[in-house]
């Protein structure tokens, strides 16, 4: 009987459970600050309200955990395809049977449950990417290869999309930092990155301030470029780049005034001017910043924040949850907050670079993508960093969704890694 | 090889330096946020949620039911009119201001139309943004009217706008003054729950207003976002109250009569169900004096926050403490003398200016003798007033009843480790004095002795609901030990029912029924001294008291006459109780008995109907069901019955229905029609099956008659056997 069955005495990464178990612990108690109502004081385990359903999340959760740790590591490797392919087929179902939730049927109504199965699509789609890179000769800068990992992600995202899950779509975008450690040609994550600031760089000035800058950036680089260099081939790939940019300038122009929606497009206006859409959007920012804002130093107490109190930040225990660690734990909480992550990305980096098998590294580069991408995303919209986009902070948000996917992504990197230890020690 | 490695390594670390890089812009955003960012020119910090402009859509108030569904307390919308005159273009305002004038003068009807035109012009010439334009809200009829008018029309352009609808919620109660201090009222500033249910149950009543910035239109005038989610207010929940309408109505009938008889200063009357602690009736009544004499309004709940020395009804407590301990047999001989009794420097008197003599300790309670109750007293438990205490704790009555209604006075019941307590606070306790109890608490002490010794909280709200979903299911709380012994309350029980038969209460007693319960006449305390001649009057008790389904308190305070010794409980509060009692024997079917159908007259006595009514009638009755009919029916000889034909163009037979039958047929089909007599139609002037259009003038006159039945007399009299056994 090999030890490394036994889910007690496995050699479990102590550390990264500490501060799976530091932010679970934080979570709970700042969903219940967010539904606390001083009017009528509620009991931290009372199940009617959020905090006591999240109790129960947890609960539930610790019994997901012990049975990842029960089955044999091989059954992820194995199975992977497999349930890659039943949440692509969940993520079919969701869209006919799916209940419609605020505007997106993307989730299951199960008895008085919810159940997004987009949120755990990532994960599923995390282990198959795991699976096809892990088979020997895949080489990312390989046009074939590449295409069939794009095919991978896009699936998904298609579906995703499709139910009208915009925030949890573009989630799939930070299996990058897990391709690009795989030998991704840095040129594809240089260009996305340009594209997205000259997206952000379109909504704030007009067309033609970019076009001007554009033409000065270009014109600095040729009169600095070596005189050697200044042959007739390069100055026309320069000037190509020159009109990509401008095609990209333009199409954000056309894709941002013709393609999203309304909403979608003063969430991202917002950041620049939260004047955009003062009644919607731009009313989630500023109180979201108010109550940031009014934190401070050490914040205002436990239970004490008046703006997540009274219910002037909407959403507040499930998005804007970090509005309340602001408010009431003030910058040395959300600091806090902030350094637990980092210890948790840094930590499953360090382990994903340790493993032995291709499989568990890109599996634990992705389970550190997504979570990164979370965490920047959701605390950045609540400080006005970025755009308003509806997803989870793992581990903190309310609901059973996103806590069950995330303990399960983590925790397959921990039994992962535990198996690498056993292997070490044999 | 190697550099491929070398390449790998460095991958890695991008990926750590991004992650880092991007953490500490994060950080630093939020120190950015947090200190030195500023918005419309301070720091985020500075800024509270009410500096922003905010508009709220007020949340749908939840209404108040009693217990049949009935509508007690409701919310309808009426809306301030007002005009922005600046917003409609000169030509269209010029064009139009003459017809509004018309339209306003027309449904407001105080001011010509000349009036309101040139108040909308003169506000449109000094640009001013918003003109109210009545003071007078206009209700959700009137309005629907509105938006068919120039200025109003949602459907009209821009420029040719203006026009302010703004909805104000308003509470209306069907009964009007009924029950008004149980089910409360709102705070015509706050519109929160002030008193009452009102204001115990605002939480679940008020649901919850929508709250969002608003955009400052024209006209001070703020726009919500229309489409945004969070802008939906939650609406409020119901409330399905234990109140039964018609109990209500007799207990304040009931009171008001003796209120306004005896020129008393309060009174109240509740009447709880024994085995549930539902509260059917709660009436409060209060003299105040206008101009017109002493009118008798709702404006305190004595039965709940009032309360003061209860009296003699407190007996009661004395008499079980004292059966508990056994230290008193019912038959045991006292010798209350002459009704004087010295005790320290206090003398004690029976009400009863002679004595009564010696007696028997069933007598002592029946008559409500102080100097006997004294007397007894004396035997143990002045000498153990901790005993006593302990025991009254046990009948509840040192706590509040716990009834889901704020506002709960708090007991006082002294005890021997208070400050104060002296020799005299054992005597004065024992007669219901130093203390304070609320008639509520009180009732509870006598309900639970219906209730065989089990002590039962009174209910007031059974259910909350939202829409037909049940929210809160109030199941009634019913103590799981006796408070006192089942010898004990048997005993009581008997004592409480001779008060009606042969004491106090003596006045009340009916034939057809059993009362038990006690009188109580409180001498009260003004200026920290006991009056003579000012009393707090009452009667507790339950009915009937074979089986009591009712428990009932009947409190009058300060009632005046010429003959104070007619000021008594037994003569003032004791009637209430009977009259409401009465009542509702009559009223509930249930307690009676049913009559054997032998006794049933031949006939039915009513003599045509509609099918639908008759079958309701048929069910609560619990009469076998006449099965097959439909529509409109008439008896045949026999005693079942045929459908009558009704053609919507012909006059139909209106003979043997009830005038409220015959009119909605006769008027459902244009007729006038004149009514003579009372009781069922006999006789129509028009013959059936004419046809309606030929009806000269369209005109008919129905005489009607009281139904004669041959062995009416008969079975009453039976009937009247029955009850009375």
């Amino acid at each position: 009987m090999p030890r490394s069955n036994d889910p007690f005495s496995q050699d479990i990464d102590l550390l990264t459970l500490v501060l799976y178990l530091g932010c679970i612990t934080m979570g709970w108690l700042n969903v219940y600050a967010a539904v606390y109502s001083p009017e009528d004081h509620t009991s931290l385990f009372d199940f009617s309200t959020n905090a006591g359903k999240q109790m129960m999340w947890i609960g539930t959760s610790a019994i997901l955990i012990i049975c990842i740790m029960v089955v044999n590591h091989k059954f992820f490797d194995s199975f992977a395809y497999l349930i890659y392919g039943f949440m692509i087929l969940l993520l079919l179902l969701v869209l006919v049977a799916g209940a419609n939730v605020k505007g997106s049927r993307s989730w299951f109504k199960i008895g008085s449950f919810l159940l997004q199965p987009a949120e755990f699509s990532k994960l599923a789609t995390a282990l198959a990417l795991a699976k096809y890179i892990d088979q020997p000769g895949i080489n990312l800068s390989k046009g074939k290869d590449l295409l069939y990992v794009c095919g991978i992600i896009a699936l998904p995202c298609v579906l995703i999309l499709a139910s009208n899950e915009t925030g949890s779509m573009l989630v799939f975008a930070s299996f990058v930092i897990m391709l690009y450690r795989e030998g991704l040609p840095g040129w594809i994550p240089a260009v996305g990155i340009s594209v997205v600031v000259l997206f952000v760089l379109a909504l704030m000035f007009p067309l033609l301030y970019i076009f001007i800058g554009v033409v000065v950036l270009l014109g600095l680089i040729v009169l600095l470029m070596p005189r050697y260099n200044r042959n007739i081939s390069n100055l026309i790939s320069l000037g190509l780049v020159g009109v990509g940019m401008m095609v990209v300038v333009v199409g954000v122009d056309f894709f941002v005034n013709n393609v999203l929606q309304k909403h979608q497009r003063n969430r991202i206006k917002v950041l620049v001017d939260p004047t955009v859409d003062p009644l919607g959007v731009g009313w989630n920012v500023t109180q979201a910043k108010i109550a940031i804002g009014s934190g401070r130093l050490h914040g205002k107490g436990f239970l004490e924040g008046t703006q997540t109190k009274f219910d002037f930040v909407p959403e507040q225990s499930t998005d804007f949850i970090f509005c309340t660690i602001g408010e009431e734990h003030g910058f040395i909480g959300s600091a806090v907050v902030i350094v637990l992550f980092l210890g948790l990305l840094a930590r499953i980096i360090v382990l994903a670079e340790k493993q032995r098998s291709r499989f568990a590294r890109v599996y634990g580069y992705c389970v550190a993508g997504v979570i990164f991408f979370h965490l920047m995303v959701n605390v950045g919209m609540t400080i006005g960093l970025m755009p308003v986009i509806g997803i989870p902070l793992p581990f903190f948000s309310y609901g059973g969704s996103s806590l069950w996917s995330f303990s399960i992504l983590l925790f397959i990197f921990i039994k992962l890694d535990a198996r690498r230890n056993a292997l070490a020690r044999w | 090889m190697a550099n491929h490695k070398e390449q790998i390594i460095g991958r890695a670390k991008h990926v750590s330096y991004l992650v880092f890089a991007l953490a500490f812009c994060i950080v630093g955003r939020l120190i950015y946020v947090q200190y030195f960012d500023t918005y419309q020119g301070r720091s985020w910090a500075s800024w509270q949620e009410k500096d922003f402009p905010t508009i709220t859509i007020p949340a749908m108030r939840g209404n108040i039911y009693a217990v049949d569904g009935s509508l007690m307390a409701t919310s309808l919308p009426s809306y301030e009119v007002g005009l922005d005159p600046t917003v409609a273009k000169e030509d269209y305002f010029r064009s139009k201001a003459d017809s509004l004038g018309l339209l306003l003068s027309r449904i407001y009807g105080d001011r010509s139309p000349r009036d309101y035109t040139e108040l909308v012009r003169d506000a449109r010439r000094k640009k001013r943004q918003y003109v109210l334009l009545s003071n007078r809200y206009v209700t959700f009829a009137e309005r629907q009217e509105m938006l068919k008018w120039p200025f109003f029309r949602s459907s009209g352009k821009v420029s040719a706008r203006g026009g302010v609808l703004r909805a104000h919620y308003e509470r209306y109660h069907p009964f009007g003054t009924m029950a008004e201090r149980t089910i409360g009222n709102l705070d015509p500033e706050t519109h929160r729950g002030q008193r009452g249910l009102e204001a115990s149950f605002q939480t679940a009543l008020a649901g919850r207003d929508a709250v969002g910035e608003a955009e400052k239109l024209s006209g001070g005038v703020y726009k919500p976002v229309v489409d945004g989610p969070d802008m939906k207010p939650e609406p409020g929940m119901d409330l399905h109250t234990t109140i039964d309408v018609n109990y209500q109505d007799m207990a304040e009938s009931a009171l008001r009569t003796t209120l306004e008889k005896y020129q008393a200063a309060k009174g109240c009357v509740v009447v709880m169900e024994v085995n549930t602690g539902e509260i059917r009736a709660m009436a409060n009544l209060s003299r105040v004096d206008g101009k017109n004499g002493p009118r008798y309004i709702e404006t305190f709940n004595h039965a709940l926050a009032g309360g003061t020395d209860p009296g003699s009804t407190f007996k009661l407590a004395t008499m079980m403490a004292m059966l508990e301990r056994k230290v008193v047999s019912l038959n045991q001989s006292v010798a209350t003398g002459d009704g004087i009794a010295k005790w320290g420097t206090r003398t004690i008197r029976d009400a009863h200016r002679v004595g009564f003599g010696t007696i028997t300790a069933r007598q002592v309670f029946e008559k409500s003798s102080n100097v006997g109750v004294h007397l007894l007293m004396r035997n143990y438990f002045y000498r153990h007033p901790d005993d006593f205490c302990r025991l009254l704790r046990q009948f509840h009555l040192d706590k509040k009843t716990g009834i889901h209604m704020l506002g709960e006075a708090q007991p006082l019941l002294p005890n021997p480790q208070m400050k104060g307590w002296s020799g005299q606070s054992a005597p004065s306790l024992a007669l219901g004095y130093e203390m304070r109890q609320t008639p509520l608490q009180m009732l509870t002490l006598y309900n639970a002795i219906a209730n065989d010794g089990y002590w039962v909280r009174p209910m007031l709200v059974r259910q909350v609901k939202l829409a037909d979903e049940v929210k809160v299911d109030n199941k009634p709380y019913v103590s799981s030990e006796r408070i006192c012994s089942l010898s004990t309350v048997r005993q009581v029980q008997s004592l409480l029912r001779g008060v009606v038969e042969n004491g106090t209460a003596k006045k009340i007693a009916s034939p057809y029924y059993a009362i038990a319960g006690k009188t109580g006449t409180a001498q009260k305390i003004i200026n920290g001294k006991y009056q003579v001649g000012k009393y707090s009057v009452s009667f507790i008790g339950y009915f009937p008291a074979n089986k009591p389904k009712y428990s009932m308190v009947a409190m009058v305070d300060s009632p005046q006459g010429d003959n104070i010794d007619l000021l008594y409980a037994g003569a003032v509060a004791a009637p209430v109780f009977k009259e409401v009692a009465d009542r509702i024997m009559a009223y509930d079917v249930q307690i009676q008995k049913p009559v054997r159908a032998k006794n049933q007259v031949d006939g039915p006595a009513l003599m045509a109907g509609y099918a639908d009514d008759l079958h309701t009638i048929d069910s609560v009755l619990g009469v076998k069901q006449r099965v097959g009919i439909e529509g409109w029916v008439e008896a045949s000889k026999k005693g079942h019955w045929v459908e009558r034909s009704t053609r919507a163009d012909q006059v139909p037979d209106v003979r043997g229905l009830s005038l409220r039958d015959a009119l909605f047929l006769l008027e459902n089909r244009g007729l006038r029609v004149a009514i003579q007599g009372r009781g069922k139609v006999t006789e129509q002037s028009v013959e059936p099956g004419t046809v309606i259009k030929q009806t000269p003038g369209r005109q008919i006159s129905l005489t009607l008659k009281e139904p004669v039945l041959a062995s009416k007399a008969d079975s009453t009299t039976t009937a009247t056997k029955r009850h009375s056994t």
